[in-house]
C-alpha cells in the first residue's frame, strides 16, 4: 500500500498544509491521521500497524515519523511504567509471601491444625503483611 | 545439589493438576481485576499472593496419610511435618520471589518486557537455589 502512496507524484495535489493525498484514501488531514492511528495504537499493535501501512505517507517523509513514532513510543513506555509499578509492589507482596510461609510454617509443625485449615487461616496474614506494608511504604 | 524426580508425577493424580492450576488461575484472574479497579500498585501485591500454596500443602498432606496407611499407621505427625517442609520451602523460595520483583521494577523500563522477564526469572533462580543450599548448610 505504501508503494503506491508515493508523495512526490502527487505534490500537486497536497493543497492543504498538513495533509496528503493518497489515491486509495483520497486526501488525508493531517490530524485526522494522527487521531485514528492514536485510537487504533490504543486498542491492538496489529491494528496499529495496519493503519500506518495503509495511511502513513512514504518512509522518507519526516512529517509521517513524527507523528506516528511518539505514538507508539508513548504506549510501549506506559505498559512498561504500569509493568513497572506492579513489579514494585510485587516486593512487598513477596516480603509478605515470606512471613505468611514462616508462620505456616511454624504452624504446621507445633500447631495441631490440618494443613488446609493452617494454610487457608494464615492467608489473613499475608493480607494484614502485605496491605500493612503497601499503606506504610508506597501509599 | 537439586535435582528433578520425573517419577514423582506418576504419583500425582489428574485433580490435583486441576486443583492446582485453579487455584493459580483464580488468583491470577482477581490479581488482574484487582489491578483493573484499584490499580497497578495494589494490583502488584497480588503477583505474590500465596494462590496455590494452600492445595499444595494439603495435597501433600493427603500423600503422606496415604503412603502411611499402606503401612497401617496414622502418621499425623508425619503428614503435618510434610506439609510444614513445604511451607519451609515456599519461605526460602520468597527470596527468589523478591529477586524477581526487584530485578523486573529495576530493569522494566530501560529493557525490554522479554529481556527483563528473562533476567528476573534467571535471577529467581540463582537466588532460590544459593538460599535452598544456604539452608542446608545450617
Amino acid at each position: 500500500v505504501i508503494s503506491t502512496c508515493n508523495v512526490a507524484e502527487f505534490a500537486p495535489l497536497l493543497k492543504p498544509r498538513g495533509s496528503w493525498h493518497c489515491p486509495a484514501l483520497g486526501l488525508i488531514d493531517s490530524r485526522l491521521a494522527k487521531q485514528r492511528v492514536r485510537t487504533a495504537s490504543q486498542k491492538v499493535s496489529i491494528s496499529c500497524w495496519l493503519e500506518k501501512s495503509t495511511m502513513d505517507v512514504p518512509s522518507q517523509s519526516h512529517a509521517a515519523q513524527e507523528w506516528t513514532e511518539p505514538v507508539f513510543r508513548v504506549d510501549a513506555k506506559e505498559g512498561r511504567n504500569y509493568a513497572a509499578i506492579e513489579a514494585r509492589s510485587m516486593i512487598l507482596g513477596a516480603v509478605a509471601f515470606f512471613i505468611y510461609a514462616c508462620i505456616a510454617c511454624r504452624f504446621l509443625i507445633r500447631g495441631k491444625w490440618s494443613a488446609l485449615r493452617v494454610t487457608v487461616t494464615a492467608l489473613s496474614v499475608w493480607c494484614v503483611s502485605a496491605f500493612g506494608l503497601w499503606l506504610v511504604l508506597l501509599r | 545439589m537439586i535435582t528433578a524426580r520425573p517419577s514423582a508425577i506418576a504419583g500425582i493424580r489428574w485433580y490435583e493438576y486441576i486443583s492446582r492450576f485453579v487455584f493459580g488461575g483464580l488468583a491470577t484472574a482477581v490479581a488482574g481485576v484487582i489491578a483493573k479497579e484499584y490499580g497497578p500498585s495494589v494490583g502488584g501485591l497480588f503477583l505474590a499472593f500465596p494462590a496455590s500454596f494452600p492445595a499444595s500443602a494439603t495435597l501433600i498432606e493427603q500423600h503422606e496419610k496415604r503412603r502411611k496407611q499402606g503401612t497401617g499407621g496414622h502418621g499425623t505427625l508425619r503428614r503435618r511435618r510434610a506439609a510444614a517442609l513445604d511451607a519451609a520451602g515456599a519461605s526460602i523460595g520468597a527470596f527468589g520471589l523478591l529477586t524477581f520483583a526487584c530485578v523486573a521494577w529495576t530493569l522494566m523500563l530501560d529493557l525490554s518486557p522479554w529481556a527483563t522477564l528473562s533476567i528476573a526469572a534467571l535471577g529467581w533462580l540463582a537466588v532460590s537455589m544459593f538460599a535452598w543450599k544456604l539452608w542446608h548448610m545450617f
